[in-house]
């Protein structure tokens, strides 16, 4: 992990760092970044993506190294996520910043347009192969955001992108820092038998698809997730994890993982990877 | 009452992206009036924006669509199947995998990491 010896530092080249979040006022970025904890988080599992000696786009080697991290420092759960951050960005080189990485406002749609447009745009310039998942980008990008947005109870969301021209795959992180798939269960007084003051079950049942929003008459919910999984890990061959609470899912290996007591999301985030070499068979239509 | 056409793309644009959008749409209707949908250039649509779409349809009772790209039609005929269908889940349950240390998770990784390559 790149920062295990202290002495390994990321390089970056050529990142357009985009932050902008509605509470804040300050533009100064360093400023902005130590004032919003949360996003510093995000950030931290971003910037695992770029570790030497990297397999990027495996998730487990992604997740390890912030759970390594954190503990390593046997910070209190509490400010662990917070000190790792902050820690870290003084190892960066911060005249470097980030590839399209932007928090935005979850309440105005116009806010979150323009924020999915820029990182469409960014990827475009990455990329001209990312036009080839153009439509699974949008489909998992405009779902996920709309979960935020009706269960999150967040004000603000998060996404990173990158485009791995190495692996020639998407690299995308969605979060947000809200009431997290099981206090949304609980705060909306369902499914509490299922879920079992769990976060495992929690999102466990979540990827199957059950909605705490369905109309009295029909199960019209809960496609979001489920079809994104599915399309994403089976169609697309690609890979999606979720790390909500104390709970971390990755698809690939379909494997619900209880996290220790120290690592507890406070929110939902998902990241997935999309390779742009689709199988011949692929039809989206198949997986919506 | 009123026979209103309202052009979806001049709008909301040319990608529908989150139930919020339709929800918005569904507080400028009047019960009273009929409503021409018009999505001429709208290339994109979530299937939860046409989910919230078939509920604002359903309820109001007076709103019909036209010009529909194929995208947003097959989104729009899925979604509207799956709304009079059972629905059918894998019930694919998961390996759950309990860690209380550190080094449990560690040794989970170890193991796990064998899986993905």
């Amino acid at each position: 992990m790149f920062l295990r010896s202290g002495e390994e530092k990321i390089n970056r080249l050529d990142y357009s760092c985009l932050f902008f979040c509605p509470k804040c006022t300050n533009k100064n970025i360093h400023a902005m970044i130590f004032q919003n904890i949360f996003c510093l988080s995000v950030l931290f599992l971003y910037f695992c993506f770029y570790k030497i000696d990297t397999m990027i786009g495996n998730v487990i080697d992604i997740f390890e190294d912030y759970f390594l991290y954190v503990n390593q420092k046997s910070i209190s759960s509490e400010l662990a996520t917070s000190n790792a951050i902050i820690e870290i960005y003084n190892n960066i080189n911060y005249n470097t910043p980030l590839k399209s990485a932007t928090a935005f406002g979850l309440k105005a749609m116009e806010d979150i347009n323009k924020v999915i447009d820029k990182v469409k745009s960014d990827m475009t310039i990455q990329s001209n192969k990312f036009a080839d998942i153009l439509q699974p980008f949008s489909y998992l990008v405009s779902e996920i955001t709309d979960n935020m947005q009706q269960h999150s109870n967040a004000l603000i969301g998060y996404i990173f992108a990158n485009f791995n021209t190495d692996k020639e795959q998407l690299e995308i992180v969605l979060a947000d820092g809200g009431l997290s798939i099981y206090g949304s269960y609980v705060k909306a007084n369902k499914f509490l038998t299922e879920i079992q003051n769990s976060d495992i079950c929690a999102v466990e049942i979540a990827k199957e698809g059950y909605s705490t929003k369905d109309r009295p008459e029909a199960e019209n919910r809960g496609y979001g997730l489920s079809t994104n999984i599915k399309m994403i890990t089976e169609g697309l061959k690609g890979d999606f994890a979720i790390m909500s609470g104390n709970a971390l899912f990755v698809s690939s290996i379909n494997k619900l993982i209880e996290l220790p007591p120290q690592f507890d999301w406070k929110g939902t985030l998902v990241l997935a990877t999309i390779p742009t070499n689709i199988p011949s068979k692929f039809s989206f239509y198949n997986y919506i | 009452m009123s026979n209103i056409t309202l052009k979806i793309k001049d709008i909301y644009g040319s990608e529908i992206r989150t139930r919020r959008t339709m929800e918005e749409f569904a507080h400028t209707l009047i019960l009273e009036n009929s409503y021409l949908l018009d999505f001429t250039g709208v290339e994109q649509i979530s299937r939860s924006a046409v989910d919230e779409l078939c509920n604002i349809i359903s309820d109001h009772g007076s709103i019909h669509t036209v010009n529909m790209t194929p995208f947003v039609q097959k989104m729009f005929d899925t979604v509207l199947i799956s709304r009079f269908s059972p629905r059918v889940r894998t019930k694919s349950t998961s390996e759950v995998i309990r860690c209380s240390t550190m080094q449990e998770l560690s040794q989970c990784f170890s193991e796990l990491r064998v899986l993905t390559r």
